[in-house]
């Protein structure tokens, strides 16, 4: 039956001597006679060649695939309010966009543009592995479910995205719109300087007029088409009352157009439609190369970590109903089960709860809750199912507001450095080019006036900063890249260079987010440490508790080839720890009796008899103490935590870190004691951070965030190091100075050309010439200074 | 020199051609995605074929 052909050879040597590989993920089996990890992956192997499909494996690196996930986990999709936000109808279909999580090769590409070969009520399906989301066209009966589960049966997580927030659409109007511009100006700028190069070779007579009207007809696509932008962008910046670069474009071009027209008409050769194009298609370029870094990363998938669950069970004269969050009305009685979050502030009905509000506090053990108590929505219910009254509607409840809040804090997206040079630059030469339009207009003619102020405005225009500048930018923002730094606002690279004050958030910044097992301590010897292992992994294998996870995860590591043993279900006690009967012995695993504040401790029972006890410690990241202490030196450094104080003195006591410290503080005092500072840097991880995000002038999330805290940071440490944020900083100074170097050559290549102007020795071929000439240099030195470097070098 | 009147209209015309075909392309989408047509080019439509080809492990 199974089709041994598709297994590299190379598995069937390894398999002899160490215990087997996982035929379909690769990785090791529980024993050395088992094909698969676990019955997921055998149930997947046997799928992918039922359909013919084996070939998957020549192509395929393994590498996270272990088939682990059930079609239930979608059933709330098939609810038909639920499934009306994912979906688009068309006439005999209806489309639906995933997030695929877990894209990592070819075969992804190959197995999931084969899903309609697979499924009948799949048409047609089409990844985009830059963003990885997969677009499929559905039968419009199919339910959600099946295809959800059918994808995640082949190892990889779905994300479905709502309609109302696919980026995708609206960045594909405008990427479409983009490359039509660049297309069109490239066009036309080759033709005008094609017509430009046989006037410069010398035509004259009809034929020069001919040349120069077809030039100039080429040239209203330019004026009104191409460089629209650049209008639209002034006009925007004049409401806001701020500075831009498109000031001088747009002057630029709608005055040497005018002049030039004028020009033609009345026989003058100071033509400058050429100039015009190339200034055009040149600014137009290098801005689709900064833009085009900005599409990348639409964050469409990074709804892993939803604060609200997708559909409310509430119970209505005793029926039990699921609606969706945001219909749920003040009174309303809610059901929440295990690990689900709780979707409004409410009041508790059930006599106790174990609650786990790391989302509001940024403290991550559990808390526990009686009746009566209020608990805010967003958190999350590790005990047994609980009833609860809502007591305010979702958009009211405590931590949406704050969300909404952050949401609503729009950034400047300015180059503020950048645009400080450009600013002053562009007033002298615009006051020069004024200055030759009074002084030769009035000395000589009104005619000559204009044309030296064209060539000024033209030779001096922005090039260093309209084209330099996003090339810097680009180029700092691949470096991020290259480190693993997912960058969500280009214009806070620039930003870093000028940061003074650094908040750090404590917990899940500084420290890991979960507790980990610090030490485990046996207290009899009978049993092997690879026993008491096991044990502990099938007490805890069931449990939502927070220690549990870091159980599971510490007995995983710590040997491989555990195993759950399906036939023993551990019973949990709400607060009084687990159960289990294993083997005929009574095992129980509970907290110390001897209470500690500072540690966590655990103990494990044979027959109520203590064999092992267990270590909790909220480990501080290593490189921690270095970051803050290095940060120290020249700027200065914040801990700006939600956890208690005895919490946050012990770690500073710990990194040795002796700056100012904030415990104790909600999102919005932290929010609050941000805006009391200047050139602000946040680094957090927590939905209590968000506000914080938009505070500073630079918000920085690392890795583990929930997609609230990803949503409104301006960077992204994918890689969860810390150490990086002072190469960070170093990087931004890198760019500011490779911007005002850029600056400096501008001004005397500018007060040269300028003087040239002002004595009238420019003519169009030499503004022509100059002006591409000069940005090009410019952009040729940018890309040199901000090349890619590694880690350790910058 | 009347030619040069016809070439240089014959030349707008075919420039115009192409900025057409290049809209159209464009506008249905021909660029939306730059990465990963240049994946599926590398994958057989026929999984049997692939096979006795062999090697195309990463």
């Amino acid at each position: 039956m199974r089709n041994y052909e598709a297994i590299p050879a190379q598995t069937a040597i390894d398999s002899s001597t160490e215990p087997a590989e996982c035929k379909h993920c690769g990785n090791i089996c529980p024993s050395q006679e088992d094909e698969f990890c676990c019955s997921g992956c055998e149930s997947v192997y046997q799928f992918i060649n039922s359909v013919d499909l084996a070939d998957y494996y020549k192509f395929k690196d393994k590498k996270g695939l272990r088939a682990e996930s059930k079609k239930e986990k979608f059933f709330d999709f098939d609810h038909a309010d639920l499934r009306e936000k994912y979906i688009r109808h068309y006439k005999d279909k209806i489309e639906l966009k995933l997030f695929i999580e877990g894209i990592h090769c070819t075969a992804c590409l190959w197995i999931l543009e084969k899903l309609p070969q697979i499924n009948n009520r799949i048409f047609y399906t089409q990844l985009n592995m830059t963003d990885s989301v997969l677009k499929l066209h559905l039968h419009p009966e199919a339910q959600l479910s099946d295809i959800l589960g059918l994808i995640s049966d082949l190892g990889y997580k779905p994300h479905p995205i709502k309609t109302n927030e696919d980026q995708s659409s609206l960045v594909l109007k405008e990427k479409r719109s983009a490359i039509t511009k660049l297309g069109v100006s490239a066009a036309v700028t080759g033709n005008i300087m094609l017509m430009t190069t046989s006037l410069y070779g010398g035509a004259d007579g009809i034929d020069a007029q001919l040349f120069h009207w077809i030039s100039f007809g080429l040239a209203l696509i330019i004026v009104f088409y191409t460089s629209a932008e650049f209008y639209t962008n002034s006009l925007r910046s004049l409401k806001q009352r701020t500075f831009s670069v498109d000031y001088s474009l747009a002057i630029a071009v709608l005055f040497g157009f005018s002049i030039s027209t004028y020009n033609l008409i009345i026989g003058d050769d100071a033509i400058y439609f050429d100039s015009i194009a190339g200034l055009s298609f040149l600014i137009l370029s290098s801005r689709y190369f900064l833009k085009y870094a900005t599409w990348k990363n639409l964050g469409n998938g990074k709804e892993q970590n939803p604060l609200s669950p997708r559909l409310v069970c509430i119970v209505e004269n005793g029926v039990e109903k699921s609606i969706l969050p945001e219909n749920i009305k003040p009174g309303s009685t809610i059901k929440v089960e295990t690990g689900k979050r709780i979707p409004v502030d409410s009041k508790l009905i059930s006599e106790e709860a174990t609650i786990d509000e790391s989302v509001v506090t940024g403290e991550n053990l559990a808390q526990k809750k009686n009746s009566n108590d209020i608990i805010l929505g967003g958190t999350r219910n590790l005990g047994k199912a609980i009833y609860l009254v809502s007591t305010k509607t979702q958009n009211e409840s405590y931590i949406f507001e704050v969300l909404e809040e952050a949401k609503s804090l729009e950034k400047s997206e300015n180059m503020e450095q950048a645009n400080r040079y450009a600013k002053v630059l562009s007033l002298v030469s615009h006051s020069f080019a004024l200055f030759a339009i009074v002084y030769f207009g009035l000395t000589q003619s009104f005619n000559e006036g204009f044309n030296i102020a064209l060539s000024i405005l033209i030779i001096s225009c922005p090039c260093a900063f309209a084209i330099a500048t996003p090339l810097s930018i680009r180029k700092a923002y691949d470096q991020l890249v290259s480190w693993g730094v997912v960058v969500k606002n280009l214009y806070s690279i620039e930003k870093l260079a000028s940061v003074k004050n650094v908040f750090f958030d404590k917990t899940g910044t500084l420290t890991y987010p979960e507790f980990q097992i610090e030490k485990l301590v046996q207290l009899d010897e009978q049993f092997s440490k690879k026993e008491i292992l096991n044990i502990l992994g099938q007490l805890e294998k069931y449990s939502k508790h927070p220690l549990a996870a870091s159980i599971r995860s510490y007995v995983t590591e710590n040997s491989p080839y555990w195993k759950d043993e399906q036939n023993y279900i551990p019973q949990e006690t709400l607060g009084r720890g687990v159960k289990l009967v294993y083997k005929n012995i009574n095992f129980s695993i509970e907290g110390a009796e001897k209470p500690q504040d500072t540690q966590k401790i655990l103990v494990l029972k044979r027959e109520n008899q203590a064999i092992a006890e267990i270590y909790f410690k909220n480990m501080i990241r290593p490189e921690s103490a270095h970051v803050l202490n290095e940060l120290n030196k020249s700027l200065t450094v914040h801990i700006l935590s939600g956890d208690k104080d005895p919490q946050v003195s012990r770690f500073c006591k710990e990194v040795h870190f002796d700056g100012a410290k904030y415990s104790e503080k909600t999102p919005k005092e932290k929010a609050e004691i941000l805006s009391r500072f200047n050139d602000t840097l946040m680094i957090g991880d927590g939905v209590n951070d968000s506000l914080a995000f938009k505070k500073a002038n630079v918000g920085v999330a690392t890795q583990g965030s929930v997609e609230v805290a990803f949503k409104s940071s301006d960077l992204y440490l994918d890689a969860a190091q810390i150490s990086l944020i002072p190469s960070m900083i170093k990087l931004s100074k890198k760019l500011k100075n490779s911007i005002k170097t850029n600056y400096r050559i501008s001004i005397v290549f500018n007060s040269f050309f300028i003087s040239l102007a002002l004595l009238g020795k420019i003519n169009p071929l030499v503004a022509a010439v100059i002006m591409p000439a000069s940005s090009f240099l410019l952009s040729l030195k940018s890309l040199y200074v901000m090349r890619l470097q590694n880690k350790e070098e910058a | 020199m009347e030619v040069v009147s016809l070439l240089v209209a014959l030349a707008m015309l075919m420039a115009l051609f192409f900025v057409l075909a290049f809209w159209w392309a464009s506008k249905n989408g021909q660029w939306d995605d730059l990465e990963t047509p240049a994946f599926r080019m590398l994958l057989d439509d026929n999984p049997k074929q692939v096979k006795t080809k062999g090697e195309k492990n990463e």
